[in-house]
């Protein structure tokens, strides 16, 4: 009763309940689903990843075993471990090259500004689709579009790019450098934010456009590198539909595109391993953790904040 | 009122409770009058397979049969519905793979329901053996096929070439294959695809050996040397141009659709006599069907009568009563006998195979003509595959199938291997 009472505590509890009724009225649906879909399975995928769940069969408790082998002997991990990081060390800085050269040049204030924008960005809103892996396949074929290109342009006979063993991941590396769009757009945020009166004062002194961009440009945007290459990395790492469509779930040709999220779909689907794939995603979460973790420390060696 | 506690703890409550999706949570929404029958193949397939379920629902008025067709993705959606505890009550299991599953409990045994809903009496003798595991019935084999060879015949015609037969051994066919490719001399098509990929292929190779691909304790059941000569066979058949290149290779996921034969990049097949029906819609050369290569002319084919398909129960199936029913009618009814024809290999009811074989087309007669051109050099049906059999097919011997083709290791080094991985992953 002394609750209700509370005259100097600031409005009664049934009012201030009601005004947060609201609040959590618009988040019950974010909450929700990430309660029933995100938390959930993902405290169960713990709770498996200590069990030897297979098929059908009752989940055993095995402890650490799964994490044991996992380090100790599994040498198709390691495989995947080799693509992953490839894919993501080569994926990551070709996209913000990309992105950053894109929105420098868009930036200009050239004419039709936002035709480029949408064109730019379109592979971005498509380029994750199974249809446009399927295209990939297509274009990379031995008999695909891009050797039919190069045998008219240059009388040169192309392998088949995606079947190769010595090129297959790096097909995957294009396509996803090509989904550089959304960095993009927050590159070109980003460099609207840089005040005009540096450049002006820049080229009064005489610094060059690439000084200028060095100097001036790269310094004030890293902070939006810095969100973007963390973002880029985080998505890298869970890299799957490309390399599944792509290589029809194999990870083929002989796991050169075997993805960490390949192999973990492969143990739990193809080989009826859920316990031992949950304890693979833990360690994927995990090493995703480091890296962001990393990144973060690194950042204020090098990102510039104005503030 | 709800409050902050009581919405979180709800929340995680439900949270936790779709996250053990074991719990079946399907079950109040079940009709028990509308079954769920899933497979894969070919339109043509899928076609015949809905017009049974059409008669049997006009048969039973009160039941609804939900048909639902895979393609590349059929295991790893089977495999997912299973875990989740969301079946089809009905699937489609190969041999490769049958005991693998029902070894896993996917599948209910049929043996309640032998003579009973599942009338047996007209099945060709042998045909329950064919889906025993364990020694329980946990399959229904739907029809019967065997390892065949197809053959485009206009190719062999255009080139001058004798086609395979009977007697044609593993360096004959090498020669013919060398040859072939010379004739066809066009860029991207070769004689044959290269099978060293297909376990089947290497069964029968093996079988010629007296050997076999799994041994009846679960583990391989061929050495070092004979995966050795099994590699190095198809190497040197590489290199001299007479099978695809491994680019080739490597694309080819096993089904007909993807076959180097079905997409215009080869002459010949090593695959299954019913697919005979599905590769001739794919070619437009009116195709030949024979018996594999073989080690001796006089000796053993390596062939054996097989289950085209299966169709399985799932052990999580509602009303199996029914579920037994469908089976029985897909089987022993005269009109379903005549939708499915020989689509799936031939059928297992004689009766209905005698009704059905005078009805058919000239493509599906050349495989039942083909089944019975064997009956004297058929082998025993091998036991059934050991748990961690579709394991050690996609992850060991097929891949190392594309080391060799792609010159990453020798036969010798992948025969090593092939074997250890038998080891690792087979445990008998």
């Amino acid at each position: 009763m002394s609750i209700t009472d509370a005259s100097n505590a600031g409005p009664p509890l049934s009012v201030r309940l009601r005004s947060q009724l609201g609040g959590y009225g618009f988040l019950l649906p974010w909450l929700l689903g990430f309660v029933v879909l995100t938390l959930g399975p993902a405290v169960s995928s713990f709770y498996l990843s200590l069990t030897d769940f297979g098929l059908m069969g009752p989940a055993n408790w095995v402890g650490a075993e799964n994490y044991v082998r996992i380090a100790s002997d599994d040498p198709r991990f390691w495989t995947a471990m080799r693509v992953t990081f490839t894919f993501v060390l080569l994926s990551v800085p070709l996209k913000l090259m990309f992105a950053l050269a894109i929105a420098v040049a868009l930036n200009k204030g050239l004419r039709g500004l936002t035709v480029f924008r949408a064109i730019f960005y379109l592979p971005s809103l498509v380029g994750g689709s199974v249809a446009i892996a399927v295209l990939w396949r297509q274009v990379f074929a031995g008999d695909g579009v891009l050797n039919q290109v190069l045998a008219a342009l240059f009388g040169y006979e192309g392998p088949s790019w995606i079947s190769n063993p010595s090129t297959s991941l790096y097909t995957l590396v294009l396509l996803a450098a090509w989904q550089f769009g959304s960095s993009m757009i927050i590159f070109l945020a980003g460099l609207r934010q840089i005040p005009q009166d540096m450049y002006e004062a820049a080229s009064i002194d005489g610094a060059s456009r690439s000084r200028q961009f060095f100097k001036i440009t790269l310094p004030l945007l890293t902070p939006v590198i810095f969100f973007n290459a963390v973002i880029l990395t985080i998505d890298a790492f869970k890299a799957f539909t490309s390399a599944f469509v792509v290589s029809d779930g194999s990870g083929g040709p002989i796991d050169t595109t075997l993805f960490y999220t390949l192999y973990l779909y492969q143990e739990a689907f193809t080989n009826f391993r859920f316990g031992y794939a949950s304890a693979l995603a833990w360690v994927l979460v995990v090493i995703i953790a480091i890296f962001t973790a990393l990144s973060f420390m690194s950042a204020k060696y090098w990102v510039h904040y104005d503030d | 009122m709800i409050n902050r506690r009581e919405l979180l703890r709800n929340g995680l409550l439900l949270g936790g409770a779709a996250a053990f999706s074991q719990l079946p949570l399907r079950t109040a929404f079940a009709d028990s009058a509308t079954m769920r029958l899933y497979w894969w193949g070919t339109p043509a397939r899928a076609e015949r397979t809905l017009g049974v379920a059409r008669l049997f629902e006009a048969a039973n008025p009160d039941v609804k049969i939900n048909g639902e067709v895979g393609g590349n993705d059929y295991w790893s959606k089977l495999t997912t519905m299973l875990v989740g505890g969301n079946a089809p009550d009905i699937f489609q299991l190969e041999p490769g793979r049958f005991a693998d599953y029902a070894r896993r409990n996917t599948t209910l045994p049929l043996n309640d329901f032998l003579g009973k809903s599942i009338r047996t009496d007209k099945l060709a003798p042998g045909v329950l053996d064919l889906g025993t595991v364990d020694g329980k019935v946990a399959g229904m084999p739907l029809s019967l096929n065997a390892f065949a060879l197809f053959y485009d015949t206009e190719a062999f015609k255009q080139a001058g070439l004798n086609p395979p037969g009977a007697a044609t051994t593993w360096d004959d066919f090498a020669r013919l294959c060398v040859d072939l490719t010379k004739a066809i001399d066009r860029k991207n098509v070769w004689a044959v695809g290269n099978a060293s990929r297909y376990t089947y292929a290497f069964d029968a190779f093996l079988n010629q050996r007296g050997k076999r691909l799994y041994g009846e304790d679960g583990k391989i059941g061929f050495d070092v040397n004979d995966a050795k000569d099994w590699y190095g066979y198809w190497e040197n058949l590489a290199k001299n141009g007479g099978c695809v290149s491994a680019e080739v290779q490597s694309m080819d996921q096993i089904q007909v659709d993807s076959n180097p034969l079905a997409t215009g990049k080869a002459a010949m097949a090593i695959a299954f006599s019913n697919q005979l029906l599905g590769y001739q819609s794919a070619v437009k050369n009116p195709l030949g069907i024979t018996t594999l290569p073989v080690s001796e002319p006089s000796g053993p084919s390596g062939l054996f009568y097989r289950p085209g398909l299966h169709f399985g129960i799932a052990s999580t199936c509602e009303n199996p009563e029914l579920a037994a029913r469908f089976i029985d009618f897909f089987v022993n009814d005269m009109a379903a006998g005549k939708v499915l024809g020989v689509e799936r290999g031939v059928p297992v009811n004689t009766d209905v195979k005698d009704a059905v074989v005078p009805l058919i087309d000239d493509v599906s007669k050349r495989t039942v003509d083909y089944i019975s051109s064997i009956a004297g050099r058929v082998g025993a049906y091998p036991p059934p595959v050991p748990v961690g059999a579709s394991e050690f097919d996609t992850r060991a011997f097929r891949p190392l199938a594309d080391k060799v083709a792609f010159g990453q290791v020798t036969p010798a080094e992948a025969a090593d291997q092939l074997v250890a991985e038998g080891g690792r992953i087979l445990k008998g």
